[in-house]
């Protein structure tokens, strides 16, 4: 059985972001990046998975720029097996990318799916429905389990995913409460935040990941159709906050939040 | 007859102790390597001062006077130590007239030095005597925790028999009586030996025994108590011999080369392991100690003034390093033969080096818990008396948790991402760096690059708002004072003292390479910081990475700007005619020995009265946040800081001063804790000058 995880390349949550004068992207300079924190929670549950499972192999993929590879080798740090990039000097939109991993999927003739439910730079959610449209496989959306992340399970590191034969059960995070639903597999899940806690790399596994296989593809020699069909016009930063001010009795708190910020 | 027998218990003793040290010395040799050769006129000075003067015991810390002081404990071993040293002579008197009939060894002969070696060892052997007295009372009336093991951490300890405390004792007053009963009796029934009339004059509480033999039994009582005394002296002396390596009073034989073999670089240097070549990224089975630890855990003496100085098990933690060291040392002792048949470390034969038992870190042996409870603040090392050493230990341990099985606290994980993604503990962005700089007008590196002092503000003066008010007040006092200095400003980076002490050595191997970087990036050979981890890690650890700086601690200059008038204080701050205790920072005066810069500096302020603590300077407790405890959570009736502040409570003070910004965070969240907000408030050292600048 083959997983394919994917692993994207965002800039790092902790960063503040600058939009550029002209609203054509972020400020890249300096900017640190790290592995998506979804796509983390995916690898981790793959890795999981894969340890219940005998003959798994866990492969990532991104798409990106040639930085990714950095990502990637976090990713074979953790303990994923192989990785693949797809390189691409172009941005590309949610439907490219799955585009580029329908086409990676069904080369490698990976069996599940497993991937972030968004990044957190774009916030796009979309990629994983599109991917599994493709694929013309059954979806799992937004990952989670019914344990807390300090239960002793999580610390056991049971997997959230419970695979039995050729179906998975998920546990889905809804609005108000959490949703068990079982697919059939082959199928492309995509996980939430409170799925696990992943894990942090040990240093054995950061000296193996550096011999581990990284295999460099470009995009543009796939023979897909890649141009975008979304295109991002203007970037714009929220408006800067303006400083509190201290209040000397309720009466008057009531008299702004009336008169000033008419909330009440 | 008699001859041969002794000559037979002799050589059997001796056989048996000489199997067991054989054994012994062929364990510590499997030992990993470690240079301990080095700086030997150090190592000589420490063997007189900590070995011979005993320094330790009978040191003025902790006070005299105050309930921590262990100075009567500390003289009764002084006295039994040196009347055992003392003693060694006549042992070997007493042994040889085995075989030579009124054998004296050159030049304690009569007539040279005999005389005076007597009169010494007589008064000694009755001195001996009286601390033994005292010693079975402490073990039998007195009952010190000290003794008996603190609950729950050395539970393990309490719960054994102390049998042999007893034993030993039972054995050193025996050989002080059996010594007396010797030549006193010799002095009656051998009264015409020459020799033995002139050691008459010599041993006076001996020859009062003689008299007393003589008046109740007369020469044949007295030839039978001195043949008795030679025969239990001698028999006693070979038990004893064969019981030291068996047992806690080991150290009678290791503390020498223990103290020559101490470390001697500074205090706040851990290794620098080679990550690139090591088969292993740390310490988890007994065979994984260098040399030296394993002649620590032969040295332990079971004392526990570590364990009486330890935050961790003073508030309730798993941890205590007197125990940590017995189970290390247990567990070696019941390995011995698998440690013996192992390749040697190092061994060209030896593809890896053969691990030997179980990993001892874990269920097995050392819990998880016991490694993360430590917050490397170094009062066991201070504490004993032999220089035994603990942190290293601990960390090593704590560097295969982290490295190998990255195994942690889980809210550790996102300390090491922060430090790996922003640069900092904290994970804010480092554009946020120089924040508490602004409309300030402090200089950059980068603008002037010729400043004769880096001011290294480190993450905490940085990125906590509490303490940014500390460093806007370091740098209002630089100002007026007109110092050269500049920031690094966005531009600084952490130099992983954090993950270092946590034990992920590979992550501040590559943080203090890119900090060490960005500073060898200008022209700097003075730096100037206000945070004791960032200063004991840049001026001792960096010289690791290449960097070698002239490092001073903010109390130490600004007490020089003082001095030199360049800084002038007046007595108009927001908190005058206070009343002040000092809080010790651990990296700041245990391990670096600042202890009088700050206390100077609270002292030249007028109206300002200065308390102490009964646990400071050298014994003073830790906050709780070295050791990365800063970055862990604590249950909250455990906490370290809560006991810390109530003792500054004790010297009823209206404020308590600190130097360190990880002290600020955990005695200010104590007194919040206290709900005496406004009351008693922490207060760095700097802000309470910048405050009364003239």
């Amino acid at each position: 059985m083959k997983i394919l995880v994917t692993v994207k390349r965002v800039p790092d949550y902790n960063a503040i972001i600058k939009v550029k004068g002209d609203g054509s992207g972020i400020v890249t300079e300096n900017l640190k990046y790290v592995v998506n924190p979804f796509d983390e929670i995916a690898v981790e549950e793959a890795l999981r998975i894969k340890a219940t499972v005998s003959g798994a192999e866990v492969v990532l993929v991104s798409v990106g720029s040639k930085s990714a590879a950095e990502q990637l080798r976090t990713g074979l740090a953790m303990g994923a097996d192989r990785a693949v990039l797809v390189t691409s000097d172009d941005e590309l939109d949610s439907l490219g990318v799955a585009k580029v991993l329908h086409k990676v999927a069904t080369d490698e003739g990976a069996g599940r799916v497993l991937m972030g439910k968004l990044a957190i730079e774009d916030d796009a959610n979309q990629t994983g429905q599109m991917l599994a449209a493709l694929l013309d496989w059954p979806q799992a959306t937004f990952a989670s389990k019914v344990e807390s992340l300090e239960s002793d399970e999580e610390k056991k590191g049971v997997p959230g995913i419970a695979i039995s034969g050729e179906s998975a059960q998920v546990v889905r995070e809804v609005d108000g409460g959490l949703e068990t639903i079982e697919t059939a597999l082959p199928a492309v899940i995509t996980v939430d935040l409170r799925l696990n806690v992943p894990r942090y790399a040990s240093l054995p596994g950061i000296m193996k990941a550096r011999k581990k296989e990284l295999k460099e593809l470009a995009a543009g020699d796939l023979g897909i159709d890649l141009a975008p069909k979304v295109k991002v016009t203007k970037l714009s930063p929220p408006p800067e906050r303006q400083a509190g001010r201290k209040v000397e009795s309720v009466e008057e708190l009531v008299k702004a939040l009336h008169d000033e910020a008419k909330a009440i | 007859m008699s001859t041969i027998l002794f000559l037979a218990m002799m050589v059997a003793a001796l056989a048996v102790f000489g199997r067991t040290m054989y054994r012994r010395t062929a364990v510590l040799l499997k030992g990993a390597p470690d240079d301990r050769f080095d700086n030997v006129g150090e190592r000589i000075q420490n063997v007189l001062l900590y070995a011979f003067a005993q320094k330790k015991f009978i040191q003025q810390e902790p006070r005299p006077g105050t309930s921590l002081s262990e100075q009567t404990a500390g003289w009764m071993h002084f006295f039994i130590f040196w009347g055992f040293t003392i003693l060694a002579i006549q042992v070997v008197h007493m042994f040889a007239r085995g075989f030579v009939e009124d054998f004296y060894l050159f030049p304690f002969t009569p007539g040279l030095l005999g005389g005076p070696y007597l009169l010494m060892k007589d008064f000694m052997e009755v001195i001996v005597l009286g601390c033994v007295v005292y010693a079975l009372y402490r073990w039998g009336v007195e009952h010190p925790k000290r003794l008996y093991g603190y609950k729950p951490a050395e539970d393990r300890l309490a719960g054994q028999s102390h049998w042999e405390a007893y034993l030993i004792l039972c054995f050193i007053g025996s050989i002080m009586i059996s010594g007396k009963l010797y030549d006193g009796g010799r002095m009656v029934f051998e009264a015409d030996n020459a020799h033995v009339q002139a050691e008459m004059y010599w041993q006076p509480f001996s020859y009062m025994v003689g008299v007393a033999l003589g008046g109740i039994g007369g020469a044949g009582l007295a030839e039978l108590a001195s043949d008795a005394g030679w025969w239990i002296h001698n028999a006693i002396i070979l038990v004893f011999l064969n019981l030291l390596p068996l047992s806690k009073h080991f150290h009678i034989l290791t503390f020498l080369p223990n103290v020559f073999f101490a470390k001697t670089k500074p205090k706040g240097q851990l290794s620098k392991q080679d990550l690139e070549n090591a088969t292993s990224f740390g310490t988890s089975h007994i065979n994984q100690f260098t040399w030296k630890q394993v002649l620590d855990m032969y040295s332990c003496t079971e004392c526990g003034r570590c364990s009486s100085h330890c935050p961790a098990t003073m508030s309730g933690k798993e941890l205590a390093p007197r125990q940590l060291m017995l189970n290390l040392r247990d567990y070696l002792y019941e390995n011995e033969d698998t440690v013996l048949a192992a390749k040697q470390n190092g061994d060209a034969s030896a593809e890896e080096p053969m691990l030997v038992g179980e990993n001892i870190v874990g269920d097995r042996l050392i819990k998880d818990e016991v490694l993360w409870a430590c917050t490397t603040c170094r009062a066991c090392e201070e504490a004993c008396p032999i220089m035994i050493e603990y942190v290293d230990k601990i960390v090593d341990m704590r560097r295969h948790l982290v490295q190998e099985e990255a195994r942690f606290p889980a809210e550790l994980t996102r300390t090491f991402k922060s430090m790996e993604t922003t640069g900092n503990p904290w994970g804010i962005d480092a554009s946020d760096r120089e924040a508490w700089a602004k409309g300030l007008d402090i200089p950059l590196m980068a603008d002037t690059p010729d400043a004769e002092y880096l001011y290294y503000v480190g993450c905490a003066g940085a990125f906590d708002d509490r303490n940014k008010r500390t460093t806007q007040a370091v740098a209002k006092i630089l100002k007026a004072a007109g110092v050269n200095f500049a920031i690094l400003g966005k531009e600084e980076l952490c130099n992983g003292e954090t993950a270092r002490r946590i034990g992920n050595e590979y992550l501040f191997q590559s943080m203090a390479e890119m900090c060490n970087e960005v500073i060898q990036g200008y022209n700097v050979k003075k730096i100037l910081t206000n945070c004791p981890h960032c200063f004991n890690t840049l001026k001792n650890e960096f010289p690791q990475f290449g960097g070698d700086y002239d490092v001073v601690h903010a109390t130490e200059f600004v007490r020089e700007l003082i001095a030199d008038g360049k800084v002038e204080l007046n007595g108009n701050g927001a908190a005058t005619s206070k009343r002040i205790t000092y809080h010790d920072s651990c990296y700041l005066g245990r391990y670096n020995e600042v202890f009088d810069a700050p206390r100077d500096i609270l002292k030249s302020v007028p109206g300002l009265e200065l308390t102490e603590m009964e646990r400071s300077r050298k014994f003073g407790m830790c906050c709780g946040a070295g050791g990365g405890r800063m970055w862990m959570e604590e249950d909250a009736d455990k906490r370290v800081n809560f006991q810390r502040v109530d003792q500054a409570l004790e010297t009823k003070p209206d404020a308590v001063a600190v130097a360190c910004p990880f002290c600020m965070t955990m005695i200010d969240d104590g007194l919040k804790s206290k709900n005496l907000e406004g009351k008693v408030d922490a207060v760095d050292v700097m802000e309470i000058v910048a405050d009364r600048l003239a």
